[in-house]
């Protein structure tokens, strides 16, 4: 305790170099948490899982010629000639592909009326063969039956079956989600039946709050120009592709659009995360170098101006261990006093931050977290400085000056 | 004089080479990483069109439903930025010609198989297109590379005629002059009146949000004659609806209250602004007497900065980027700053004995001025070559921006080279201020 009423005692002598340092670690630590709280956020939105098949997945958009009135039974043919292809496992119509960025929503409530609207979901209607081809795992109830299945022509149809995914319920029936089955929910006013939820359903727009939350409505789309889901049997995805479009361009004037593969997709619409998370890492790990730096030059100064002191020190009888210590802690010291600093302004410009890029809170957690990496860095980076104040021989005193 | 101390200083950076190169590099990698996102940032904000501020303007008319508004964003309700077929008819036939309006153009998009009349059946693509007016080249100041817009008669009578991009011209006919050579879309034969001259604004404000940072639509032809022959791709087609139209003919579609066309216009002079606004607000209440417009919320005007503020159209994340660079500058200069203290500190012997022998702190100040200038000079022109680097970088990470918003112009990199020198001595003031508080007795004991 001594030591330390000393430290401080020296610290307030070097006014200017206490607070270079202090200012230094807040500002490092501010800037240390937030990017990595923003890291880990748009990390963990582009490691989400999918719950579908993604690698054996593959879509476009083509143009189904003929007259109106029989385009749904012209689709039907098509996907069933996909279907029947050897390397194709399943294939289906959707009004939107996930991932995409292109898509619909809805709003839903469990009680009618628009005023009871309990938030916006995406909105996919899917075929009987809908399940399969994507790959989603239903967690409770059934997947529809092939009578379930009504047209969409733009008239919204009404108490169609629909399933919901485990987010959507959960927002529903935050008690037990297992509640949302068989109950009635209002789609765009429409009193739809819940008869299954499954785990995950992927949505459209990956940056969309509500992006979890998703219905699936048995439903197909009355469109000349469909969206068209196939996935093919393990592995064998490009020769599929290849064999679907030979297939369906043997029409005439017939035009295939959009041919992703959903890897392509889901890629494609992380981008703009997959770049901020490459930039954020480039900046965090230039701040530490630099800031590591910073301090490791810092404390050397501190120790070199005061070599004399440490050689007085050393010729009175401090061992080599006491300056060890003296100095470590005075480096913890100030490492402290910056991270307690750094914590503040961190919580500062968080809120500056969440008002200008609707960002949220930084838990304290990360605070805690990045302070304690603040002093541990400090501590490694005037491991060598330090060391070599120890072994500052007493007989310094005793040269000139 | 100066020289004297640009040799003085010049020997001391050699004599402290490694703390001298830290520095520069310190200083380099902060304002390479402030300069990279700044200038990508600096760049996607600039207007488009700035000499055209406040006379280009996008119309939203308050066509929506009674039932919910159109959109709602932060507690406030927006009209659509789109409109019927209807009123984008109504509103281009009332100032056909008119005293208050320069340009007006309405925007459609259209799809289609496109190939060059010489090209085998086999080579068409399917190409996205605008369908615009004569006067949208003119009001968005598009360059031409050959020929000109296509003539006010041909959007009149709906002309097959089209104005392509040097890109699609490079693919299609070898980058020639291609004015009057044809092109096949689908079954009709449309004659090349242009060619624009890598016209890239950035972002593209004048269509929707999500094709603002995305590869340009290479083919534009007269609205008029998308109408004319029923050219109408649904998928490809951006429109909302108050209700669906259950028939999918394009017919049905004109006649719906789907909004999908843009509508902007280029007023004479910003001040008549308030003209046009009043014969807006007329058309309003007419429609909102025959029962058309439901919504009590009125039409509007926004120009190209308002639009692009209110869509959302400029990424949030690199205003982020450039708070987190600059914060990284400052660390990076009491960085430099802390190893200046060091440096003059190991100096304070040299110090005290140029005062012993007459140097005035004036003196040291200049000489240690010097040195921190040298070292500032160098530095910011190692970040400037930092800063290419990164941009370079930049341009393989951020794919989804286009290339041209992540070059450096003489303006940005002479305002690097500033920002290198004037932080660097704003920080290095304290410093050299300690160094001129060095007495000359106190150090000539230890020499």
């Amino acid at each position: 305790m001594k030591s330390f009423s000393l430290i401080i005692k020296s610290l307030f002598k070097r006014k200017t170099t206490t607070l270079l340092l202090i200012l230094q670690i807040a500002i490092t630590l501010t800037i240390l948490i937030n990017a990595t709280f923003i890291l880990i956020q748009k990390q963990g939105k582009i490691d989400k899982p999918s719950g579908v098949d993604t690698h054996n997945i593959f879509s476009f958009t083509t143009n189904i010629q003929g007259p109106d009135n029989d385009v749904l039974n012209r689709i039907e043919q098509n996907v069933q000639a996909i279907r029947d292809l050897d390397t194709v496992y399943n294939a289906s119509q959707f009004n939107a592909v996930p991932y995409s960025e292109i898509g619909a929503h809805v709003s839903y409530g469990l009680v009618e009326g628009s005023d009871n609207s309990m938030g916006s979901a995406g909105y996919y209607l899917s075929s009987y063969h809908g399940a399969d081809t994507l790959g989603i795992t239903l967690i409770a109830g059934e997947w529809f039956k092939p009578t379930d299945i009504t047209i969409y022509d733009n008239t919204d149809p009404t108490g169609v079956k629909v399933v919901i995914s485990k987010a959507l319920a959960t927002a529903l029936f935050p008690d037990d989600w297992r509640q949302a089955l068989g109950k009635t929910l209002y789609v765009d006013g429409s009193p739809d039946t819940i008869v299954g939820i499954a785990d995950i359903i992927p949505g459209t727009w990956p940056s969309w709050r509500n992006f979890d939350k998703h219905i699936m409505a048995a439903s197909t789309l009355k469109s000349a120009e469909p969206n068209i889901i196939v996935r093919a049997h393990d592995g064998v995805r490009d020769k599929a592709m290849e064999e679907v479009s030979k297939l369906l361009l043997q029409t005439p004037n017939r035009w295939i659009d959009k041919f992703k593969t959903l890897q392509a997709h889901r890629t494609k619409s992380h981008t703009n995360d997959t770049a901020i998370v490459h930039i954020l890492y480039c900046v965090i790990s230039l701040l530490i170098i630099v800031t590591a730096l910073g301090i490791f030059a810092q404390v050397r100064f501190g120790i070199v101006t005061r070599h004399k002191q440490i050689g007085t020190q050393r010729a009175l009888g401090a061992s080599k261990s006491h300056i060890l210590q003296y100095y470590m802690l005075e480096t913890s010291t100030l490492a402290t006093l910056g991270a307690i600093f750094g914590g503040l302004l961190t919580i500062v410009t968080n809120i500056y931050l969440i008002e200008e890029f609707k960002l949220i809170v930084v838990p304290m957690s990360y605070i805690a977290f990045g302070a304690c990496t603040m002093i541990l860095l400090s501590q490694i980076a005037t491991l060598h400085p330090i060391l070599q104040a120890s072994r500052v021989s007493p007989a310094i005193v005793t040269r000139g000056g | 004089m100066f020289q004297y101390y640009l040799k003085l200083a010049w020997t001391s950076i050699r004599k402290t080479s490694v703390l001298s190169l830290l520095m520069v590099l310190i200083i380099a990698v902060g304002i390479a990483a402030s300069m990279v996102t700044y200038t990508i940032n600096y760049m996607m904000t600039q207007h488009p069109i700035p000499n055209k501020h406040n006379t280009v303007q996008l119309i939203h008319l308050s066509s929506w439903g009674s039932e919910q508004p159109y959109r709602e964003l932060d507690g406030k309700e927006d009209a659509p930025s789109m409109m019927t077929y209807q009123d984008a008819k109504n509103l281009f036939s009332a100032h056909k010609t008119s005293p208050l309006i320069k340009y007006q153009s309405i925007i459609g998009t259209y799809r289609d198989q496109i190939r060059a009349i010489h090209q085998p059946i086999t080579d068409a693509r399917l190409r996205s297109m605008l369908t615009v007016n004569h006067d949208f080249f003119p009001m968005f100041d598009v360059p031409f590379l050959f020929g000109t817009a296509w003539s006010k008669q041909a959007d009149e009578k709906g002309e097959l005629v089209a104005v392509i991009s040097s890109e699609l011209n490079e693919q299609l006919f070898n980058s020639e002059n291609s004015v009057g050579k044809q092109i096949m879309m689908g079954n009709l034969i449309l004659t090349i009146s242009g060619v624009t001259d890598n016209w890239l604004p950035t972002p593209k404000f004048y269509y929707v949000r999500t094709e603002s940072f995305v590869n340009p639509r290479n083919i534009m032809i007269p609205f008029k004659s998308q109408i004319q022959h029923g050219l109408f791709a649904k998928s490809d087609t951006r429109y909302y609806c108050v209700n669906y139209p259950t028939d999918q003919s394009f017919s049905t579609f004109l006649a719906s209250n789907c909004v999908w066309l843009h509508f902007w216009i280029e007023l004479n002079s910003a001040t008549d602004l308030p003209q046009y606004n009043n014969f807006l607000n007329n058309y309003d209440a007419q429609q909102k007497q025959a029962g058309r417009f439901e919504r009590d919320l009125a039409s509007y005007t926004l120009n190209i900065e308002d639009y692009l503020t209110r869509e959302r159209m400029i990424p949030e994340d690199t205003k982020l980027a450039v708070w987190l660079a600059f914060s990284f500058l400052v660390v990076c200069l009491l960085n430099c700053m802390s190893l200046m203290l060091n440096k003059f500190y190991n100096k304070r012997a040299e110090v005290g004995l140029r005062r012993a022998v007459g140097a005035s702190r004036q003196n040291i100040a200049y000489q240690f001025g010097c040195e921190t200038l040298l070292i500032s000079i160098i530095g910011g022109f190692i970040g400037l070559l930092l800063t290419k680097l990164g941009l370079l970088a930049a341009q393989n990470v951020l794919t989804f921006l286009p290339q041209q918003v992540m070059e450096m112009n003489l303006p940005l990199a002479i305002m690097a080279l500033i920002l290198a020198i004037v932080s660097c001595s704003i920080f290095s003031l304290w410093p050299i201020y300690k160094a001129t508080k060095v007495q000359p007795s106190s150090q000539l004991k230890s020499m």
